[in-house]
């Protein structure tokens, strides 16, 4: 069983007088381990469909399911408390609650999972430090650069230890330097914890690390080429 | 979560300073407020029974609508005997009431005369108190009265001058007595100073051929004590409401004695309340239309909340942890002020004199203080500090639930 599985989802929204399809009959599968990339230009339904495999959003046809769990057919709580435990996100901005310091930051889906104090801080911890932001664990994110948020995200999406991380455009107001560094470290996280990278991103540089990498246009999946270079679909 | 709440709360200072001090101002206010209209009931009532004689009364029946002359108690110091007896009874006192007509060399004045025992305290008023000129109870003459000044006045009569009381006797005859001016008084008020007349309980029992019997046996009872309770029980004593009928006693309290004052306090309170209730309400809006303002400002935020796995009662929860906070705190400050304003207004007092051109009447009773202070009645700063929490949190209902029900993606402009 594959961890995500997309069949046929459609989702359709209205802009006033006018209906977007921002998709069209999806369908893809992830599997666990994956390092991937859904690409494609803007308005090509890649954040929707990150939007859908996240429960944030319902398809208006279609199914998805996470892990085995159908997440499509969920309601806005069941919604949540899944993302809760199975699912970690990293935004491209907003992505920390302003009032609270770093640690508190990456501490706070662990904390509305009701892990310990104790055991929170022995995550959260060495996590910080492993990206670089010993000494800083004190520091509001308007103290931080956006370099520095992002990676406080990571650690966030990381430390709960979600089978599955999405993240849309995670580098998209980052330096290309501070972009490939996060990266690097999203890619090692990867591999140290097996866990589950999909990101939506029109990035060069998360491209190029992605080992699969689906591209969207108008809603619709146009290619899906893995690491080997094998078209899948 | 609490900690969360809390920060948010600050996040926007000068906001959230505003608002607790808006609505710790109008809570403080509201206990001063509370305050001032207990101690002014408090008055009210003191003023109502000094004006009636006492918390309970004993009559002959039917003379407190008649106020006749002619209906009397019979066996007087029988029945005090049996009232004393009474737990919670503090004192009895025999009085003689007596409407006429008070004549001079040159003038005549309808006056009340009460007949009082010579102890003091036995009217309630403390009539010594109120003497200017001459001496009371203690008097050279055989006959004393003491006359308010205005009667004085009117009579245009000095000390030691003699007057005439003309009064319907207990037979029905008119009948006429003889007094000498004892002592001249002030009692504060115009129209008691204008109506008051005094003298000793024989006298006047002599003078009108009243024998042993009195018009009223004026009770007080203990602090606290239930004046409805306390005059079944002094029925009890006396026999029992058909013995109490059958010997001609009426027993009332104060309140069935002036139910103008009861109505009065009564609607002075209703009113209180209406008023905290407007204002409070106010204050709601003003809450409720500030705590949708911070919803609002942080959409994207609660968006990121809810894609973190907050669910939509978690999420109403946080809004509303920060509207207790904001109560408490604004509770906290509001009792510090009002707790103030009520220990200062209790030291100093308010002289009302100069608002109400020196006297007070309400409900055909005259206000001897006019001076109003605080009295703190805890159950009602309950009540007051329960509302204000309820009306906070019951503010933050909608913004909390709009923050709630707030669609993650489009909360996060997650849509491309």
């Amino acid at each position: 069983m594959s961890l995500i599985e997309v069949s046929g989802v459609e989702r359709t929204y209205r802009q006033g007088e006018v209906e977007v399809h921002a998709l069209r009959g999806v369908d893809v599968t992830v599997e666990g381990g994956e390092f991937s990339a859904l690409a494609g230009p803007s308005g090509s339904g890649k954040t929707t469909l990150l939007n859908m495999i996240g429960g944030l959003d319902s398809p208006t046809a279609g199914t998805v399911d996470v892990n085995g769990s159908r997440i499509s057919d969920m309601d806005r709580s069941k919604a949540a408390d899944y993302r809760l435990h199975h699912i970690g996100f990293i935004f491209q901005a907003y992505n920390l609650v302003p009032v609270l310091s770093a640690y508190e930051n990456a501490e706070f889906v662990m904390m509305l999972q009701g892990v310990p104090k104790a055991e929170r801080r022995e995550r959260v911890v060495p996590m910080l430090r492993e990206v670089g932001l010993e000494g800083m664990i004190d520091r509001k994110p308007s103290e931080l650069s956006g370099g520095q948020q992002q990676r406080v995200a990571i650690v966030r999406a990381l430390a709960s230890r979600p089978k599955l991380i999405l993240a849309d455009e995670p580098t998209a107001n980052l330096d290309s330097e501070t972009s490939a560094d996060l990266l690097d470290l999203m890619l090692e996280l990867n591999q140290e914890y097996g866990t589950t990278f999909l990101f939506s991103s029109h990035d060069e540089l998360v491209l190029e690390r992605a080992r699969r990498v689906v591209r969207l246009r108008s809603g619709q999946i146009e290619s899906d080429q893995r690491d080997s270079d094998e078209q899948v679909a | 979560m609490w900690k969360l709440a809390w920060r948010n709360l600050w996040r926007n200072r000068t906001r959230t300073l505003i608002l607790v001090s808006a609505v710790a101002l109008t809570y403080g206010m509201a206990l001063v407020w509370i305050g001032m209209s207990d101690e002014i009931h408090g008055d009210m009532a003191e003023a109502a029974v000094k004006t009636a004689g006492g918390s309970v009364l004993i009559h002959g029946d039917g003379y407190w609508d008649t106020r006749s002359n002619e209906m009397l108690v019979e066996q007087p110091a029988e029945v005090s005997e049996a009232v004393q007896s009474v737990d919670g009874v503090e004192s009895v006192t025999q009085r003689v009431l007596l409407q006429g007509l008070l004549n001079s060399a040159r003038n005549s004045n309808p006056v009340q005369l009460t007949g009082l025992p010579p102890e003091k305290g036995a009217s309630i008023h403390d009539v010594e108190d109120w003497v200017v000129e001459g001496s009371w109870p203690d008097s050279p003459h055989d006959a004393p009265i003491a006359l308010g000044k205005g009667i004085v006045e009117s009579l245009e009569i000095q000390l030691g001058d003699k007057v005439v009381m003309t009064a319907t006797a207990p037979d029905g005859e008119l009948t006429r007595a003889l007094f000498r001016l004892g002592a001249i008084l002030d009692t504060g008020s115009k129209s008691l100073n204008e109506s008051a007349a005094y003298t000793s309980l024989d006298v006047a029992q002599k003078v009108m051929g009243l024998g042993d019997r009195v018009t009223q046996l004026g009770i007080t009872i203990e602090d606290g004590l239930d004046e409805a309770k306390m005059a079944e029980d002094i029925r009890a004593a006396i026999g029992d409401q058909s013995k109490a009928e059958r010997e001609g006693l009426e027993v009332l309290t104060w309140q069935t004695a002036m139910p103008e004052m009861v109505g009065a306090i009564e609607l002075d309170d209703a009113m209180m309340y209406v008023y905290l209730i407007v204002i409070f309400l106010i204050v709601t809006f003003a809450i409720a239309n500030t705590f949708m303002m911070s919803v609002m400002e942080r959409v994207r935020e609660f968006g990121l909340f809810n894609a973190l796995g907050l669910n939509d009662r978690r999420i109403a929860v946080m809004v509303l942890e920060e509207t207790i906070l904001l109560a408490a705190l604004a509770i906290v400050s509001g009792f510090v002020l009002g707790f103030s304003g009520h220990l200062i207004i209790q030291q100093v007092g308010i002289d009302m004199a100069a608002f109400t051109g020196g006297e007070m009447e309400m409900a055909g009773v005259q206000l001897m203080d006019m001076t109003i202070t605080s009295e703190l009645n805890p159950g009602k700063w309950l009540m007051a500090t329960g509302f204000v929490f309820v009306v906070i949190v019951l503010s933050a209902l909608y913004p909390a639930w709009k923050a709630s029900r707030l669609a993650p993606a489009e909360a996060m402009e997650f849509y491309e």
